[in-house]
């Protein structure tokens, strides 16, 4: 049975709590027209910096304005799968850019009751070197997504993205619109210095204070851009080369975040590596706690195990599932990394390595798959699920 | 026993095209059929991988297995690429590209009589 015909045979009034059967914590709302779908919602004196609605302009000069204005994106690699082709509504429309389309495709399609949004087409301006326009798109796309997805349907929650370039600038935009709890976590996307930077303390402990967990999500500038996250060993030559090594990435700002004592010092910060990987994590658990029994004064603030941080504090999504020849495998993997707390389910609609839940979680045991779809999730992200 | 399933008109059905048709609720009876070059096959509608609709997918070509750093482009509209992880599939035979461990579709055969294309299933 699938998840959809289990959740059409029950009771399926969805503000129970206790009727929420699936969280999906990646899908991506796409532009209907580009960049100036967030452009909208800048302050005229923004917009006036990149050309748009100063006076005297003629129309022509907006719209070639509009059309030229770029954020840091994975220029560098060509993926010709992309995003899914039957993800379009007609064949004018970008994938995965109709909210009743994808309520369709994702949300009836595989009975997922909570969808988490995160930004598709953006989260490269933590590469902008201009700080406050980056922190004007990130506003922008907030405004965007509570406006047109989120007040679409109650099912759909969203991360509330923020530039981390200026981190005061990043938490006024997170007591701005944290309000609204629809708003279930902080989407931090990166710059080119990792989580643990201590510049970034004052978005670790606006998060720590509202009790709001911090996500992040592979951005597509790693590795392109001086001011984008940085690449272990040099620059990839292909797409499939830098889609299969980004997990060093997240790996070494998980480990960063770790050795940087911040979640000693915030105790009620959580992250969630969104679409990061899995199988790269029980080599970090284990090769960190021999260093820090070996080298314990180096980092005399931790107080535990560094693998007891990453599995208290840290949660990752499922998808992309990786598909070992062997399923024991996997089941061996989950028990190393204690995925009955630490993994949650996520599709990654409308990317191309989108997974759907009624095959790529086949392999998990009955207890293991209600755990990855719902209950972790739920205590992942509190009240700002329901 | 198999049975003969009219799909209509072989000329609608134009060499470098596919199109899905149903005939049932289960997964078997949604088929898809493609002119390659002169040729209809007929396959099950689905994605051994994940499921996905493969007649929402892509026909055309691709690169050829080849040297590094050589490229050769070939198998000019025998390719199907499903539009979930595409995953390329020879339309000819119903095989997968990749070289290790090949998925292959549920194919039927088909026929044309008096310009009707038929499936057996």
């Amino acid at each position: 049975m699938t998840i959809a015909q289990e959740r059409a045979t029950s009771d399926a009034r969805r503000d129970d709590p206790t009727k929420i059967r699936v969280v999906d914590c990646d899908v991506h709302p796409q532009f209907v027209d580009g960049l100036w779908d967030v452009l909208q919602y800048l302050p005229r004196d923004m917009l006036a910096r990149i050309g748009i609605g100063r006076t005297g302009n003629r129309p022509e000069d907006d719209a070639a304005n509009r059309r030229g204005f770029r954020v840091p994106a994975n220029t560098n690699y060509n993926n010709i799968v992309g995003l899914r082709r039957d993800t379009k509504y007609d064949a004018e429309h970008v994938p995965g850019s109709n909210p009743q389309y994808a309520r369709e495709q994702v949300l009836d399609e595989y009975g997922i009751d909570r969808a988490v949004l995160l930004p598709g087409g953006i989260q490269g301006i933590g590469a902008m070197p201009d700080a406050d326009m980056a922190a004007a798109l990130a506003t922008g796309w907030n405004r965007w997504v509570s406006d047109h997805w989120l007040d679409f349907d109650d099912r759909f929650r969203s991360g509330l993205l923020i530039a981390p370039q200026d981190p005061a600038l990043a938490v006024k935009e997170i007591q701005r619109a944290s309000i609204d709890k629809r708003f279930c976590q902080v989407e931090m996307t990166l710059s080119n210095k990792l989580m643990g930077d201590r510049s970034y303390n004052p978005i670790y402990e606006i998060a720590n204070e509202l009790d709001i967990p911090i996500g992040t999500h592979p951005i597509g500038t790693e590795g392109g851009f001086p001011t984008a996250p940085s690449w272990p060993g040099g620059t990839p030559t292909y797409y499939v080369e830098w889609h299969t090594g980004m997990t060093t990435v997240y790996e070494a700002n998980l480990i960063s975040l770790v050795a940087n004592g911040t979640f000693e010092r915030y105790p009620n910060l959580r992250i969630v590596f969104v679409e990061c990987g899995i199988a790269w994590l029980p080599n970090v658990l284990w090769r960190f706690d021999k260093n820090w029994q070996a080298l314990r004064d180096d980092l005399p603030w931790l107080k535990k195990r560094p693998s007891e941080y990453i599995l208290e504090r840290c949660r990752f999504t499922t998808q992309p599932m990786v598909e070992p020849d062997n399923p024991k495998h996997l089941d061996y993997l989950f028990e190393m990394i204690e995925a009955h707390r630490t993994l949650m389910f996520s599709t990654d609609y409308p990317h191309w390595d989108f997974d759907n839940p009624n095959r790529a979680l086949s392999v998990l045991s009955d207890d293991l798959r209600q755990r990855v779809l719902v209950d972790t999730a739920i205590e992942f992200y509190k009240d700002r699920i329901l | 026993m198999p049975t003969r399933t009219e799909i209509g008109p072989a000329e609608k059905i134009t060499p470098g095209t596919m199109h899905s048709f149903t005939f049932g609720d289960r997964e078997i009876d949604k088929l898809l059929v493609a002119n390659v070059h002169g040729q209809f096959v007929a396959y099950v509608d689905s994605c051994p991988h994940q499921g996905a609709r493969l007649s929402g997918g892509t026909i055309g070509g691709t690169l050829l297995e080849s040297d590094p750093q050589d490229y050769q482009y070939g198998l000019d509209n025998c390719v199907l690429r499903c539009p979930w992880h595409g995953w390329e599939f020879d339309l000819r035979t119903g095989e997968t590209l990749f070289a290790t461990q090949k998925r292959r579709l549920i194919k039927f055969k088909t026929e044309v009589v008096d310009g009707v294309l038929y499936v057996i299933r």
